[in-house]
């Protein structure tokens, strides 16, 4: 758990899920591309996968384009570019080359599949499942921009990062998620 | 959100606040809020959740062997670049594409911006002494000769001559023929003064130095019957009206 401040001594304490997502740090003390590249891949590769999938790209694609997003990265830095904020960048081409393949027909046909939850009590394990289904289904009748930052935000990366990949301003990104929870809540609750 | 009251933390505050991107004095602020506003931690939870909620959707994990491709694609792609020459700048660091491009711009501008440079005509026209600069043409013929013809039969052909000598000027040739010119033109005496001029044609042809008497110039005796050449400006009778010599 995190302290919000603990300037004062008073205290607030932010949910664990963010802060263990939010305490991702870049390898910087690698000064070869190489060794930036592996660290950031081994770092973030899930993420991005994750984020590719959530955009609508089959699994194969998604893993294909993963693979490019820091294949790429290994050039940007060899060429002596920018190292500041890289799992920003490496977010950001991961979206334009998703958006790229969607034009292309890389988009799935279907839902990628959840998986079930090993033991437990099989009505608990039905319910959560349905409460699953309503909320993909409520996540996929977002506008493309909600989705979007919902689930960048889910992959940890801040409102300011958010903003850099989408190209949108910063209160356009809090603005989208706060819309967006509030038609999640409303979903949870029904 | 409905229920955010007036002075509540906007949306946007609680994100940075989560984000750790405030101040000390400002986070110090949402702090004190946060602990008297139901509403804001409400929303304040509501935004740290999101991740688990999301992330309970999609429980994917990148298979390993796209991790192992990566890993040999990786391993590939260092030893080609490896294998490539690197540009290095003044301080051992690899020079970016762009900023080769950009040299490679400067020195193009640099080598075409030469050569136009040397092939424009009297580029040394500064260097040369005055009386091979570019002439006004028949200005200089002795007065006795210009008299003969009457002033506005004059000024056509020195209008006339001026003409071919700038379509002269405007044409691709080489900076040494217009170098050869020695004399402006000289209104020759015995041409016909009634006749049209304004069609004029120039011809090169060679004459015996001592032509140069013709124009009222002196000639070296030794050298009378030495060949010379020279520019006649032809009238539309096929007579000659004026003559340069050019060395």
């Amino acid at each position: 758990m995190r302290r919000i401040s603990a300037a004062d001594g008073l205290s607030l304490e932010a949910p664990e899920s963010v802060l263990e997502l939010d305490s991702v740090k870049e390898p910087r003390e690698a000064s070869d591309p190489k060794q930036i590249t592996a660290a950031l891949f081994e770092q973030q590769r899930k993420a991005v996968y994750r984020y590719l999938v959530s955009l609508g790209l089959r699994p194969q694609v998604a893993g294909e384009v993963t693979q490019d997003c820091f294949l790429r990265l290994y050039r940007h830095l060899r060429s002596n570019g920018n190292s500041e904020n890289l799992r920003g960048w490496v977010f950001r081409v991961a979206h334009n080359l998703a958006m790229n393949e969607l034009k292309r027909g890389g988009a799935a046909v279907d839902a990628p599949e959840m998986e079930a939850d090993p033991g437990g009590d099989p009505e608990q394990a039905l319910l959560r499942k349905e409460r699953m289904v309503r909320m993909q289904t409520a996540i996929r009748a977002l506008p493309r921009r909600q989705q979007e930052c919902l689930h960048l935000r889910a992959e940890g990366l801040r409102y300011r990062e958010i903003a850099q990949v989408l190209g949108i301003g910063i209160s356009s990104v809090a603005e989208s998620v706060q819309r967006a929870l509030a038609v999640l809540a409303r979903t949870c609750h029904e | 959100m409905s229920n955010v009251r007036e002075n509540c933390l906007t949306d946007l505050r609680l994100a940075q606040a989560l984000d750790g991107e405030l101040s000390a004095a400002e986070a110090w602020r949402v702090q004190l809020h946060l602990e008297t506003c139901e509403s804001c931690r409400a929303r304040l939870d509501g935004l740290g959740s999101v991740s688990s909620l999301v992330a309970e959707l999609h429980k994917l994990d990148l298979p390993l062997e796209v991790t192992e491709r990566f890993a040999a694609r990786l391993a590939e792609e260092e030893s080609r670049a490896r294998a490539e020459p690197v540009w290095r700048g003044w301080l051992g660091r690899p020079v970016p594409w762009r900023a080769r491009l950009a040299w490679c711009g400067v020195l193009t501008i640099l080598i075409v911006a030469g050569i136009l440079w040397t092939a424009r005509p009297h580029s040394k026209a500064g260097l040369r002494p005055a009386a091979q600069r570019r002439q006004p043409a028949v200005a200089a013929a002795p007065r006795e000769l210009v008299n003969d013809i009457p002033a506005p039969r004059l000024r056509q052909a020195r209008r006339s001559a001026k003409r071919s000598v700038r379509r002269e000027h405007m044409a691709p040739r080489t900076p040494a023929v217009a170098r050869e010119i020695a004399t402006p033109f000289f209104a020759l005496p015995f041409s016909d003064g009634a006749l049209p001029l304004d069609e004029a044609t120039m011809i090169r042809v060679e004459l015996p130095r001592s032509a140069l008497e013709l124009a009222g110039l002196p000639v070296d005796e030794d050298r009378r019957n030495q060949r010379i050449r020279a520019d006649l400006i032809l009238g539309v009778d096929g007579l000659a009206r004026a003559i340069r010599f050019v060395e």
